[in-house]
């Protein structure tokens, strides 16, 4: 057995290596989250950044929302449907999009607890509103998330729901990250991303002062329909189980910041055109529709966007991916959005 | 808890070390810990049905104890009669009922008779095909006097719930596996490194062959009706060696796994691509499924012995018996079976006529005559794979139908995959002596370790957080 064990060991040095490449490379700054500290301090001077990668860090956003110095007029908090939702919208105004991929519902309460703690909240809050917002407690749990988010809860006067399996989840998914071989290949085969302002808008990981990044990648030519199925499967579901308490939480929400006198709206990124022709995602989009309207009546409040792509005239064409909107294409959005909500 | 997840991984190590390092005086407490670790591992997948695996071994272990003390062969045969009755009526309900319900409304309705749907939301509880057929084989074999019935309640219901092989086989002989239970197990540094290495090329299999043809065979699948006929034709052979790659992985992982825990289970493939007739394809394809046919169905019927029509019917019957063991949710697996009945018919009766012999020896290469056998072998096997891969029986249709319709000269997409498919034909030539390919023991330390190296660092890096296994819908 002692043979065997000893055998079996040799696989430490296998994932020692591992550990110190990409611990040492670490590209995506999991483990080096104070590099973004620079990102911050140049996006505060209203300088273009070279080096975030696509992984959005939330950090750099707690980070954001700490050092400002003077408040917003607007400010965006949502995920990466809200990665193109800044002054090319907000013209003239000063705004900062707050988008994490994934992010949801506690995301937003923690970004805004940072504001409102340091009285920086802005006149006009828009937060994305998408199905998985009121049926999944935190798409992407974050341990950063954590604090600002249960400060928020008690403003709120609500008890915490069950965010310690996240904690949980964050040690996990960094240990992975850790010892996974794709880290590592995608580590050796990046390029440095030591973040500085731009010398050209043809870099990749861009950043623009407002929040919004540079979609520099090729559009996709054609949607797998597996993954338009996929897509399907994820929003029906999200659709058909809403959690009663995290409806709560959003209600609690806007009612705070009302109280505040603060603008909220809603802003709603459509669905990808060929979603749109499964029978069975717009019977569930219906239900999601009457949740909007909901909200609508009961706070008059402002939707910007709207589900149905063919609403905005919307193709194919508009999207970068499944569930992206081109950001040459986002002013069709709100070109009709007066028209049709209100 | 897939085999190729994290989870398993931690559950295979945590238990390993329980099994051998708590100090298990008493065979029987050994025995016990496996039930409870097999029993953990189920319910994993779904806690219910544990009572419905525990009611069905209670079930046979009892009747086999029944059997034995018979002295009457009526009474015997009643006793056994039940236990089929039960094993065969509580797969029919689960795996079959709603099939049936459909027909029969399907019937009445093709006269005018609208009998509303009234089909049930049945789950197929996992490895309920498994685990019955392994319970069947020890009354039928404790019947023939075979084997005794044991006593030993826990070490049988250990047997029919070894974790390692419980979801997707092989399905195990109690004659073969339940007496492993039965005696002192030491930790055999050779037996588990063997077992180590066959987990790591099943892996190896799953991850870096079978998911990575599963890309393409998935989008050609998903749009057949808009590929070239090459595409299609391409894809066939794909999805031929997906199957294999997949559920011979699960095979030879189950297997390991068993080493680790000082049991041999039985094989289930014999590098099948390698047969170059399609009877010897058969016994060396799902080799515990086939044989349990052969030796419960096949041989009683007559086997080969009459010929002529008896053959003829024999053989269908086993096929169709192993297409229906797949499922009835649709014809298509039934259709699937009575193809390879009518090959396997064909081939008996030109083996039969011509005296050849049944398996050819293969050398370091295979002659050009070997070679041109094993492609037909292997075309023979992979077309009626389109019927156990496509949804239902009408896409089936539609994907061979496609083939005449499309454009043939077009270069099929996805040529890259033809990467994996000779890596495991390469690999699977040069191991085929051996029961697993990574039996290299005799090559310097340096290169096996690089070897384990590269298939662990492809393991990991193609790994998307564990796949399911085609088998586990059976």
């Amino acid at each position: 057995m002692k043979k065997f064990l000893s055998k079996i060991a040799y696989l430490i040095p296998f994932f020692l290596i591992l550990g110190t490449i990409n611990y040492t490379l670490d590209e995506q700054m999991i483990f080096h989250q104070e590099k973004l500290e620079k990102a911050v301090e140049l996006l505060q001077k209203e300088d273009t950044v070279y080096g975030i990668s696509h992984v959005h860090k939330p950090y750099l956003h707690f980070q954001y929302a700490k050092k400002l110095k003077q408040p917003k007029d607007v400010i965006v908090v949502g995920a990466s449907d809200c990665a193109q939702m800044g002054e090319n919208i907000f013209i003239g105004k000063d705004v900062f999009s707050h988008w994490a991929p994934g992010s949801g519902l506690f995301f937003q309460l923690a970004i805004l607890n940072e504001y409102d703690k340091r009285n920086m909240l802005p006149k006009h809050v828009v937060l994305a509103l998408r199905p998985y917002i009121i049926s999944n407690e935190e798409p992407r749990p974050l341990s950063i998330i954590a604090k600002p988010y249960q400060e928020m809860l008690e403003k709120l006067q609500l008890e915490k729901p069950a965010l310690e399996f996240a904690f949980i989840k964050v040690k996990q998914d960094k240990l992975q990250e850790l010892f996974s071989v794709k880290y590592l290949v995608y580590n050796m085969r990046s390029e440095n991303h030591d973040i500085d302002t731009v010398n050209s808008l043809n870099e990749r990981f861009i950043m623009f002062p407002d929040g919004t990044v540079k979609n520099n990648f090729n559009p996709q030519e054609k949607i797998a329909k597996k993954t338009v199925q996929e897509t399907i499967g994820i929003y029906t579901e999200a659709i058909r189980t809403p959690k009663s308490d995290l409806i709560l939480l959003q209600h609690k929400l806007i009612e705070y910041l009302y109280a505040k006198e603060i603008k909220v709206s809603f802003f709603i990124l459509p669905f990808h055109p060929k979603m749109m022709e499964n029978k069975t995602f717009v019977e569930a989009n219906k239900k999601w529709g009457n949740y909007i309207q909901e909200l609508k009546k009961k706070y008059h409040i402002n939707i910007l966007g709207g589900t149905n792509p063919n609403d905005f005239g919307l193709t194919e064409e508009d999207f970068l991916d499944v569930s992206h909107v081109k950001r040459s294409s986002m002013w069709k959005l709100f070109s009709k959005t007066d028209k049709i909500n209100n | 808890m897939l085999f190729n997840s994290l989870g398993f991984i931690i559950f295979l190590a945590v238990v390993f070390l329980l099994y051998w390092f708590v100090p298990f005086k008493k065979l029987k407490f050994q025995n016990l810990f496996l039930l409870v670790v097999s029993y953990f591992f189920y319910a994993w997948w779904d806690w219910r049905f544990l009572f419905l695996m525990f009611f069905s071994s209670l079930i046979d272990y009892l009747i086999g104890l029944s059997i034995e003390a018979a002295n009457d062969s009526k009474k015997r045969k009643r006793l056994l009669t039940a236990s089929v009755v039960v094993n065969v009526g509580l797969l029919c309900f689960f795996k079959y009922f709603n099939f049936f319900v459909d027909t029969f409304i399907a019937a009445f309705a093709s006269v005018g008779i609208d009998l509303g749907s009234s089909t049930l939301n049945i789950i197929l509880p996992v490895g309920i095909s498994f685990y019955t057929f392994q319970t069947l084989s020890y009354t039928i074999d404790i019947y023939r006097k075979e084997i005794h019935a044991t006593k030993d309640v826990i070490s049988y219901l250990a047997f029919v719930s070894f974790f390692p092989q419980l979801v997707a086989g092989p399905i195990e002989r109690a004659k073969s596996l339940l007496p492993q239970f039965q005696r002192k197990r030491t930790f055999d540094y050779a037996f588990a490194r063997d077992g180590v290495l066959q987990i790591l090329w099943g892996l190896f299999k799953k991850v870096a062959i079978a998911d990575v043809i599963g890309q393409q065979t998935e989008v050609i699948l998903a749009g057949y009706e808009d590929m070239s006929a090459s595409t299609l034709i391409y894809g066939i052979i794909l999805i031929g060696v997906q199957i294999y790659a997949d559920f011979s992985s699960y095979s030879d992982i189950a297997i390991g796994v068993g080493k680790l825990f000082g049991f041999r289970i039985m094989r289930n493939f014999d590098y099948p691509f390698f047969a170059t007739n399609f009877s010897d394809f058969f016994r060396r394809w799902h080799i515990s499924l086939y044989a349990w046919f052969r030796d419960y169905v096949f041989f009683p019927l007559g086997g080969i012995r009459k010929g002529g029509w008896y053959l003829f019917r024999n053989v269908m019957i086993i096929f169709a018996l192993t297409g229906l063991w797949h499922g009835a949710n649709s014809a298509k697996f039934l259709v699937m079976g009575l193809l390879y009945g009518f090959f396997v018919w064909a081939n008996i009766l030109w083996q039969l006529k011509t005296k050849r012999r049944r398996k050819e020896k293969l050398g370091k290469f295979p002659s050009p005559r070997q070679l041109m056998l094993m492609v037909w072998v292997f075309i023979l096997y992979s077309i009626p794979d389109i019927f156990f891969i496509s949804p239902d029986f009408e896409s089936s249709f539609g994907y061979f139908n496609r083939i005449f319709e499309a454009e043939l000269w077009v270069l099929p997409k996805g040529l890259d995959k033809l990467l994996p498919v000779t890596t495991i034909l390469i690999i699977d030539w040069m191991g085929k002596a051996n029961e697993h390919p990574l039996h290299i023991g005799h090559w310097p330390a340096l290169a096996r370790w690089t070897v384990y190296y590269a298939m662990l660092f492809f393991i990991l890096y193609l790994n998307y957080g564990g796949s399911p296994y085609i088998y586990f819908q059976f």
